[in-house]
């Protein structure tokens, strides 16, 4: 699993899902997601089934916290990570 | 796929509400400033009622959300005193799980006995003015200083706070980590900045007094953290999963209760020298009350079934607190109607059932919030 083509999917999926307008959509993997209100309570629950539909990885309640859904690069670390764990 | 309950259930519930009936009938409650007290409290956990999910070893009853459920339905049937029955789900589902599930090991074995037998009384604090369903928007605030995190704000609606020893609320530790920067905490009832208003008067569910709590900059010791810091929102939605299966069979067994005495009394009473069961209108009232009882119960009881499972999702726990809930409120105010003007009156109790029924489409997440949860589950 390559960590650049995770972050650019979940950057894409953010794009399209939560952002209305092109300026909105002018994030990037460092955007901080959690302090500028783009991910709430309910859009991780569609992020989760996201991840869990595209590369089926099921992220369980301990892992969601602020470190991991920082940002589109932290999410990606930590879907790799899963992934890896779920290899072994 | 078995629909049946097992024996053990079946024997479990039936005993369960036979006590009920006998030690703990409760009453109607028409004044909003009548509430239960330590004696009705300690009664119900006699029965085992405030530890149902807790552990054995703890003094609880050690069940899962399922056989929970059974026996919280048992209690909403068995016990008129729909608020008391609330207070003691709240204390068990919203504050006693967090505890079970999230609190350090001394923590844990500190207050876990108490709450089972309910020698403690327990709140949960999440609602503040400004933050109803918008939960992820705290104004309270918990700062680190040393051994000590000092909390300030103020919560309202909060169930059984001025009678509760201890008090499980959610504060913002991180505020650059959006909704994913609260945490949750106990504070016990004594500590110096917390204050407690007299019981705000409602609408229904008098039997359950609920609260404001102020938190004017209370120093709760490092170990009242439930869990670590930032897992605030997972250890309430997990708490509010347990909550939303569980909580809601209260109103199952309200409902299974409510249709017993309307089934009687269409059987009964005659008008135009008919009784009111030969009425197709009154006939066909019975029957859509029927479909709704029972179409809740079914969400209800796969949606704990699902938790037992460790499989519950979001929209399966939504679906079931929608479908209960809407039809408590439904199936009450067509109770009031079969009825007629005696279901209107204090007195035959009818009309109380309306007003237990109606927050409950509010607590525990408005309808509106879990239909939009049912949506984006469809994929909306």
């Amino acid at each position: 699993m390559n960590t650049e083509a995770v972050t650019a999917r979940v950057l894409d999926f953010i794009r399209t899902e939560f952002l209305w307008s092109d300026e909105d959509r002018a994030i990037d993997a460092a955007t901080p997601l959690l302090e500028w209100g783009i991910i709430d309570s309910l859009r991780i629950a569609l992020l989760q089934a996201f991840i869990l539909n595209e590369w089926d990885v099921s992220v369980p309640t301990a892992r969601i916290d602020a470190r991991n859904f920082k940002n589109a690069a932290s999410i990606a670390a930590m879907i790799c990570e899963l992934e890896q764990e779920t290899v072994r | 796929m078995d629909f049946a309950l097992t024996t053990e259930q079946q024997r479990r519930r039936d005993r369960l509400l036979a006590a009920i009936r006998e030690e703990l009938p409760g009453r109607r409650r028409t004044d909003p400033a009548d509430h239960f007290d330590r004696e009705d409290w300690a009664r119900a956990a006699a029965l085992g009622l405030t530890g149902l999910c807790l552990p054995e070893e703890s003094g609880g009853g050690g069940l899962g959300a399922l056989d929970t459920a059974l026996c919280l339905e048992a209690f909403g049937q068995g016990c008129l005193d729909t608020g008391l029955a609330f207070g003691v789900a709240a204390h068990l589902l919203a504050c006693a799980v967090p505890v079970r599930d999230f609190a350090g090991p001394e923590l844990r074995e500190e207050l876990l006995k108490g709450l089972s037998t309910g020698s403690l009384i327990a709140s949960n604090a999440i609602t503040e003015d400004a933050a109803g369903s918008d939960t992820a928007r705290l104004g309270m605030t918990a700062r680190r200083d040393g051994d000590v995190y000092v909390l300030d704000g103020v919560k309202s609606f909060a169930s059984n706070a001025p009678l509760a020893d201890v008090i499980v609320t959610y504060a913002v530790t991180e505020p650059a980590a959006g909704f994913l920067g609260t945490s949750g905490f106990v504070v016990p009832r004594g500590l110096p900045g917390l204050s407690v208003s007299p019981p705000l008067e409602k609408m229904g569910l008098h039997g359950c007094p609920a609260g404001r709590i102020t938190f004017d900059g209370v120093r709760v010791p490092a170990r009242f953290l439930l869990g670590v810091e930032g897992q605030g929102r997972a250890i309430f939605q997990h708490s509010m999963g347990w909550e939303r299966a569980c909580l809601f069979a209260i109103y199952l067994g309200v409902m299974t209760y409510q249709l017993q005495r309307c089934v009687a009394h269409v059987r009964s009473r005659k008008q135009f020298r008919r009784r009111l069961a030969d009425f197709q209108a009154v006939s066909h009232k019975i029957s859509v009350m029927s479909e709704r009882l029972e179409g809740a119960r079914l969400l209800l009881y796969r949606a704990c079934w699902l938790t037992d499972q460790g499989t519950a999702d979001a929209g399966a726990v939504s679906l079931a607190k929608v479908a209960v809930s809407e039809a408590a409120v439904a199936n009450a105010r067509d109770a009031v109607q079969v009825f007629g003007g005696i279901g209107y009156l204090a007195s035959t109790g009818i009309e109380q059932q309306l007003r237990d029924a109606v927050p409950s489409t509010l607590f525990s997440g408005t309808t509106e919030i879990h239909r939009s949860v049912i949506a984006r589950e469809r994929g909306l």
